[in-house]
């Protein structure tokens, strides 16, 4: 949650929304008044939502994901030759540490370690796994429902209430 | 002394001394715990050598038993021995399992009340049989008492002569062998004027005809015989000695022939006549006198070349050349194997052979008669029928039988078995159950050969001695102490005056060292004899060449008719001899030479033969002659013509232990029964059987997978004169060195490899190899390779670590044989392939496999083209006792491993250890692997390639050198040398 | 079916699926309903695939204290039905991936509603492919050796041995596998939570790893997602590319070829996709998910089992043309004795089921037909079981010796068991998957609901 540890005495009003047309057109509608969106939940990954927020598709896991495939490569190379150099063992006739076999290892960690530091960039920066779910979460936006959550000061917080329902959304909450 | 190197003396060295009777060997214990009171000779994780004699056939080689913790581990030839020089055959080195056979009889037993053999006292087992001869002595007669042994000479002969004459009875010693050569003796007497069995010498031929003699199988002593024949047939310098084999059946010894005459059973005198005829004809051989061209033309009167051609069933051309080529030798040779249960006419193709020898006087310098072989004493087939006849007729109240076993191999007809039923009382010293022995009421088991003192003398001239090597597996005693002790018992200590046996061969041979001259004391001459492991004179002087008689001799006519039905062949094999050596797992185990089949018996039948019946391998056939039937399993194999059946004998025990019994199938149950009156010895007019298919199978559990090599080049030959002609132009042959200077770049990726001190390398000389297999023996010994029984090999899972493998000439159907074993390769493919390095190359270039680093994954033999990487499928057992013969220097395999040969490395280090106690590096010839050890005709040479002046490294540039699969670029280091052929022509 | 349409959702639309939801509680209403009260015959199924484990596990038992004897395994074939389970298992585990990743890569809409369970089966077949190089082994116990992990006899893997290829390989493949079928149940775990109370939730909590579906989330997560497809689609190729050189690597006739790469995973496809069919049929039939797998998605199965069985044919065609065309006799005498030897009928089976049976589906009649659809997918997998023999043991028995060639005859007792418990674990891992995890994706499922069919 971006801003979340600092805001967290903040309110919060979590607007409620049936369909993505609905909830699309509620952040255009937010962007458009300047109305900073902190978070829109949906029950699932949707191009959408992505677009009407401005967001890149791709997030900065990729440079986890970089950083796991090159210290794979480095890995696989170095085991392949540090233990057969331990005995330089001369099989099949050929130099004991010899160098086309080690593709192969490089290779798989390459894939091992680049996925391994894929899912740990993805859990890392959801801060997951954690124990409690945030405040703002209602069980119904994994089923049927998608949500906004709008951060608000004492001054702002009820007419941002107000634009949410008159953006569409069929329930307003706000959350302290 | 002659040939024996420093290191052998040392090793005989340690036999000065009483040997090593040594306690505590009947029961295993668990702990280790050194001796308090150590033995004499016994210095744990160092072997004793011993000089002993094999007393498996009686061909008596002398050899050298390795002792390791009071147990005989391997045997091996005693290089100093006159007949083994140093090697030994498949059978010698098999003896072990004799000693160790878990089947011996355990104790001194007799029949009880329930037919049952129980355990009894020594005490009361001699008290026994001294009362029954007590009763036999008084109630009187000469002839009551039997005692039925097999070939024994010298002081037990002695003894058992003297004991039997202190019973009152005269001429009760009968020994039977089952081959006792009497056609060869009648044709001797006929021809030389000697009932005997002489001594022949091959080396110094130059032209060897053999009329059906398995010499290298079976025949008289056939490791003596593969070491001449070693000496004479491969070539020398860019000449070759040339050998024919006329006989019906290809064995083992026709194969190694440069030309098989093929016969009709029976018929091989009448090429003998046919070539008579031609020399005498052409007046090819110049000189004979004139009275015995006459004697010899009366005699070949009827026997035309195109005759003589017709009544054998072969191409006259085939006469003539060989004719042509015995008339051209210098010291040309025939032999003829003079055993009639083998062949009909056996005794009329020995005179022929032995008229062809006396045709040159060069001949009869080869045959000796005055060096006759033991065998000329052993009773007939007839002396034998006399026994059966007078054991049915209640003449013999007392049959005493030391391993002899009739009851197997004498006809079925005669049914000896009966006949011993009506002897009341029949002892067995026999030191293993078997049919003969099953059948006595009291049993006296006596030592095996390895366990007692003795001595035994093959021919004259030549006496081995035995001696223990180690105490008594069993509870069991030597035979000449029984009769000494039951000798007390039943006379007095003054008939009797030995403590023991022991005592008595010392007094017999106080004799010889009077004769000797008597140099030193009695105890130094006693001593070397025993350290030599026997006595035989340095310098035998020559014998005078045998009389040549003139005596009438008719052969049956040309054109006699066969007989009803299937021709079939008996024949032995170097494995089983007469069916004696059954037990033995190793000679089970280890494939036959020609047909690769292991664990039971079967009928050689003709491919198309087969066909044309409707027979495939492994359909039970049921061969009935007029008789007896026998039952076997069918083998289309290319060994026997179209039309002729051949079945080895051996096997077919109904009571020899769990590895010999209910294996097909005892041929001599096919006997004729009659006598033939002129030589004493089985009356065969020829054998022919009615085959019948039963319908049920037996598979035969084979270890060949083709019997040809699909043009892949495994095995090659040359011929003789491309030979000389590369010789002659400096051609190099096309090895790929498993050394540095192998390297080349266009098909090696990777850099050459250096070698520490040492690359060891073997060369395999095909020309000298004769398929005999003593070298599978050899390694089965030294490196405890798991013997699998018959259904594993079914399965193909063998464990022989080398073996010579048989394939058919795909033109010819003739049989090449390679010795194929690990080959070390530099670039070997089985060694990268494992995932934790279980095998991987030694710095001397050794495919080391590390059997506590394997796991099993079995890639290693998947990428072995040369398939000689074993499994271990189980833990392989082995029954006790058997277990006490595993070579402690060699770790046993578990369940799950992957193995194979290993050059012996075990050796490899020994040599090294006892180099550096000397300072210096392993020479050449320092030591040698167990296969090459033993190989009779020096075929494996092992050495290292690094040391240029090795015989490995001289002989792999020999023009025969070749590699196998050399086109996969392993640079194998076991480089063959092409079989060198030579055409015979007329 | 084309690949480069970017937006899945438009030929969503033309083929029309998933049919007959019009809200997303539907969705996980119809997936989540499969996931309770799934009746006896569902237990007595789970109970005699149970009953089939445990007939493999005696037979494995066995085979530990006895040896590998226990199979008819012999010299000098070495390895036969346990090595061919070994590949046809870890063939069959390609399709999962490959559905889930390369057709995620592609965008292929049919993938939906199929990726799921497949990948699910992917990651039960590497789990007992993985189990069969340990079978096959002659000192099980001590297995560990092939780790690379620091000893003290520091003695390390040979890095230049195919198995140890294998065994790296094969163990990327389970965990790159497993992730990303974990990764990609996240938010459907998620959902099960919110719908559930008490202890169930608080399991499958636990499992969704506190999942919130932010528009962070969907990004980081889609970001991850993405690049484990980008990923494991290489990772499937090589994954049996390494397994084919087990013995391509090797110089037995019959394995030593180039072609073996290519040949392997496209058979390895083929088997696999025959398996989906074969999986998907009766659960589509017994969860009643005919609108959400619709025939349509069968019928691009059936497709691409045809692309893969005509590689997989050429491939035969060129191995039988390079042993003439290359001169080797051993490998020109081990392809004629592949054709006319002991296994031959296992040959021409193997021909037939792979190659001319998949033709049959070139007719839409056949590939809409389900029972005809399942009986090919029964077939190809026969005839890629036999493939296998056919490579591995027909190859070793007619190797460059002749005097050692032999044949192994029949499989023992113990194979046969172990064979069977292959299966049935392979079942029972799926059933009790079926049972307890969301067979179909979820959210993917919602998003390819056209938005218009949203009512509410």
């Amino acid at each position: 949650m971006r801003g979340a540890a600092f805001m967290a005495n903040q309110t919060a009003v979590v607007g409620t929304f049936g369909n993505m047309e609905e909830v699309v057109k509620a952040i255009r509608r937010l962007k458009a008044e300047n109305i900073p969106i902190d978070s829109v939940y949906s029950p699932f990954r949707s191009s959408e939502i992505r677009e009407a927020l401005g967001e890149p598709s791709l997030g900065p896991g990729r440079f986890f994901t970089l950083f796991g495939a090159i210290a794979g490569i480095a890995t696989g190379i170095f085991l392949a030759a540090y233990t057969a150099a331990q005995w330089r063992f001369i099989v099949g006739g050929k130099y004991p540490i010899p160098y086309v076999p080690t593709v192969i290892p490089a290779f798989e960690f390459l894939i091992l370690l680049a996925v391994f530091f894929s899912l740990g960039g993805m859990l890392w920066m959801n801060k997951m796994p954690k124990r409690q779910l945030s405040k703002h979460y209602d069980k119904r936006f994994s089923q049927d429902l998608f949500g906004i959550v709008v951060y608000c000061s004492a001054s702002d917080c009820d007419s941002i209430y107000a634009r949410m329902e008159q953006f569409g959304a069929r329930e307003v909450r706000r959350i302290e | 002394m002659q040939n024996l190197n420093r290191r052998e003396f040392l090793k005989l060295f340690g036999v000065c001394g009483t040997g090593a009777v040594l306690s505590g060997c009947s029961e295993p214990k668990r702990y280790l715990i050194p001796y308090i009171d150590p033995p004499e000779d016994v210095t744990p994780g160092v072997a004793a050598y011993y000089a002993t004699t094999c007393r498996e056939c009686p061909a008596g080689c002398g050899m050298i038993a390795k002792n390791r913790e009071g147990r005989v581990i391997k045997v091996e030839g005693n290089p100093a021995h006159p007949i083994s020089g140093g090697k030994l055959c498949m059978r010698g080195q098999a003896s072990l399992h004799g000693l160790y056979n878990p089947d011996r009889f355990t104790g001194p037993m007799r029949r009880g009340a329930t037919g049952q053999l129980e355990p009894i006292k020594w005490e009361n087992g001699q008290d026994l049989l001294a009362s029954t001869v007590n009763g036999i002595a008084r109630r009187g007669g000469t002839g009551r008492i039997v005692f039925l042994t097999d070939l024994i000479t010298g002081s037990l002969e002695d003894m058992t002569a003297y004991w039997l004459s202190e019973m009152g009875q005269q001429n009760g010693h009968v020994m039977y062998e089952t081959y006792a050569y009497e056609s060869l003796r009648q044709a001797n007497k006929v021809v030389f004027e000697n009932d005997a069995v002489p001594t022949y010498r091959l080396d110094g031929l130059d032209f060897l005809i053999s009329f059906n003699a398995d010499f290298l199988e079976t025949w008289i002593s056939n490791l003596e015989f593969a070491r001449q024949f070693g000496e004479f047939h491969p070539l020398k310098g860019d000449k070759k000695n040339k050998f024919i084999f006329v006989g019906p059946r290809l064995s083992m010894t026709a194969n190694n022939a440069d030309l098989w005459i093929q016969t009709r059973p029976g018929m091989e005198y009448a090429v003998a006549l046919g070539m008579l005829r031609i020399i005498l004809d052409g007046g090819l051989i110049k000189g004979i006198p004139a009275d015995r061209r006459a004697y010899l033309g009366a005699i070949t009167a009827d026997w035309s070349v195109e005759k003589a051609a017709a009544a054998a069933g072969c191409d006259p051309g085939m006469i003539s050349a060989a004719a042509g080529e015995f008339a051209r030798a210098a010291r040309p040779m025939a032999i003829a194997d003079g055993r009639s249960m083998f062949s009909a006419n056996a005794t009329e193709t020995a005179v022929a052979a032995n008229l062809l020898c006396t045709l040159n006087p060069k001949s009869l310098d080869a045959v000796d008669f005055g060096r006759p072989h033991s065998y000329s004493k052993t009773a007939s087939a007839q002396s034998m029928k006399g026994l059966a006849d007078r054991m049915r007729a209640g003449e013999v109240d007392l049959l005493l039988i030391y391993r002899a076993n009739p009851v197997f191999s004498l006809p079925g007809e005669w049914d000896f078995a009966g006949a011993m039923k009506s002897v009341p009382n029949v002892v067995s010293f026999s030191p293993a159950v078997d049919e003969t022995s099953s059948l006595a009421n009291l049993v006296l088991p006596a030592n095996y050969s390895f366990e007692t003192w003795g001595d035994y003398s093959p021919r004259q001239g030549v006496s081995g001695f035995l001696q223990p090597i180690m105490g008594p597996v069993f509870n069991t005693r030597g035979l000449g102490d029984i009769l000494i002790s039951t000798g007390k018992k039943v006379k007095s200590e003054i008939s009797f005056p030995w403590r023991d046996f022991n005592l008595a061969l010392q007094g017999y041979w106080t004799r010889a060292y009077k004769d000797s001259g008597g140099s030193g004391t009695f105890r130094s001459f006693w001593e070397n004899l025993l350290m030599r492991g026997g006595y035989w004179p340095q310098s035998p002087s020559p014998s005078p060449a045998p009389s040549i008689t003139t005596t009438a001799f008719s052969f049956p006519a040309p054109g006699q008719k066969p007989g009803k039905g299937m021709p079939v062949v008996v024949y032995p094999t170097i494995q089983f001899f007469d069916g004696r050596t059954a037990n033995h797992l190793w000679v089970q185990e280890i494939p036959d030479s020609m047909t690769q089949t292991t664990w039971g018996g079967w009928v050689e039948i003709h491919p198309e033969t087969a066909r044309e019946m409707d027979l495939g391998k492994g359909d039970l056939i049921e061969m009935k002659t007029d008789f007896g039937v026998v039952e076997a399993p069918a083998l289309p194999i290319y060994t026997v013509p179209k039309g002729v059946a051949a079945i080895p004998v051996g096997q077919g025990h109904t009571n020899f232990g769990r590895f010999a019994d209910g294996l097909p199938a005892n041929p001599f149950k096919l006997m004729p029964s009659g006598i033939d009156m002129t030589s004493g010895g089985i009356g065969n007019p020829g054998m022919y059987a009615a085959v019948r298919k039963t319908g049920a199978s037996f598979d035969i559990a084979h270890t060949d997978g083709s019997f040809s090599q699909h043009g892949r080049d495994f095995w090659q030959t040359i011929s003789l004169d491309e030979r000389n002609k590369m010789a002659a132009n400096g051609t190099q042959p096309y090895i790929d060195y498993p050394l540095p200077k192998g390297y080349d770049e266009s098909k090696d990726f990777y850099p050459p490899h250096e070698h520490k001190d040492y690359r060891w390398s073997m060369v395999v000389d095909m020309d000298r190899c004769i398929g005999c297999g003593a070298c599978v023996v050899g390694c089965y010994s030294e490196n405890n390779v798991a013997v699998v029984k018959r259904e594993q090999v079914l399965m193909g899972r063998e464990m022989s670590w080398i073996r010579v493998q048989r394939y058919f000439d795909d033109e010819t159907k003739l049989a090449r044989w390679l010795v194929m074993l690990c080959q070390h390769c530099d670039n070997a493919p089985c060694e990268y392939v494992c995932p934790i390095f279980a095998p991987q190359h030694s710095v001397e270039g050794l495919n080391n496999q590390i059997y506590n680093r394997c796991f099993g994954t079995r890639f290693c033999s998947q990428n072995d083209p040369y398939k000689v990487r074993r499994f271990n499928w189980y833990s392989f057992s082995r029954p006790s006792p058997l277990k006490w013969q595993l070579n402690p220097d060699v770790t046993v395999r578990q369940k799950g491993i992957m193995e194979k040969c290993s050059f012996c490395v075990q050796r490899i280090i020994e040599a090294k250890i006892e180099a550096r106690q000397k300072g210096r590096k392993v020479k050449d010839g320092d030591f040698t692997t167990a296969c090459a050890q033993t190989c009779p005709t020096n075929a494996l040479i092992f050495g290292s390639l690094l040391d240029p002046e090795s015989r490995v490294s001289r002989m792999i540039n020999d023009v025969r050198a070749y590699q196998v699969l050399v086109e996969l670029n392993t640079k194998p280091a076991v480089i063959y040398l092409k079989r060198v052929t030579q055409e015979i022509r007329a | 079916m084309t690949f480069v349409e970017s937006n899945p959702r438009t030929y969503l639309m033309e083929s029309g699926q998933p049919q007959g939801l019009t809200s997303y509680a539907d969705a996980d209403m119809q997936i989540i309903r499969t996931m309770w009260h799934p009746g006896t015959f569902y237990w007595f199924c789970v109970a005699m695939t149970g009953l089939g484990v445990a007939v493999g596990a005696i037979a494995w038992g066995y085979q530990i204290a006895t040896g590998i004897g226990a199979a008819n395994v012999m010299h000098p074939v070495m390895w036969a039905s346990y090595l061919t389970n070994f590949v046809f298992w870890v063939g069959i585990a390609h399709s999962g991936t490959l559905i889930s990743a390369i057709l995620f890569l592609f965008r292929a809409s049919w993938r939906t509603s199929v990726s799921r369970a497949s990948e699910a089966m992917t990651i039960f077949a590497v789990m007992i492919a993985g189990l069969f190089p340990l079978i096959h082994l002659g000192r099980v116990w001590i297995v560990y050796w092939i780790l690379p992990y620091p000893n003290q006899r520091n003695l390390w893997p040979n890095f230049q041995s195919p198995l140890v290829f294998d065994v790296i390989a094969i163990s990327t493949y389970l965990t790159v596998s497993f992730l990303f079928w974990y990764t990609g149940m996240i938010p459907d775990l998620a959902t099960i939570r919110d719908r559930t109370t008490g202890m169930k939730s608080r399991i499958y909590g636990f499992l969704a790893l506190g999942w919130e579906g932010s528009n962070d989330y969907w990004r980081h997560y889609g970001t991850a997602y993405l690049f484990f497809a980008a990923l494991a689609t290489p990772l499937v190729i090589s994954v049996h590319s390494v397994v084919s050189w087990d013995f391509a690597l090797g110089i037995s006739p019959g394995w030593h070829s180039t072609i073996f790469a290519p040949y392997f995973v496209a058979g390895a496809i083929h088997s696999g996709l025959a398996m989906v069919l074969v999986l998907l049929i009766p659960l589509r039939k017994i969860y009643k998910f005919e609108n959400l797998l619709t025939i349509n998605v069968l019928e691009q199965i059936a497709r691409t089992i045809i692309l893969t069985g005509l590689i997989v044919g050429y491939s035969y065609a060129v191995e039988h043309f390079m042993s003439v065309y290359s001169g080797n006799e051993p490998e020109r005498f081990q392809y004629e004795w592949r054709m006319t030897g002991y296994y031959s009928w296992l040959y021409w089976i193997m021909v037939v089921c792979n190659v001319f049976v998949p033709i049959a589906l070139f007719f839409k009649k056949v590939r809409t037909n389900l029972k005809a659809l399942f009986s090919i997918g029964i077939l190809v997998l026969i005839g890629m079981w036999f493939e296998r023999l056919v490579i591995i043991a027909g190859s070793q028995a007619r190797e460059y010796d002749p005097y050692s060639w032999g044949v192994y005859k029949y499989p023992s007792i113990v194979e046969w068991g172990i064979l069977i418990g292959s299966f049935s674990l392979f079942f029972f891992l799926f059933l009790l998957f079926a049972k307890f995890l969301p067979t179909i994706s979820i959210t993917e499922l919602k998003e390819a609901i056209p938005p218009e069919e949203i009512k509410g």
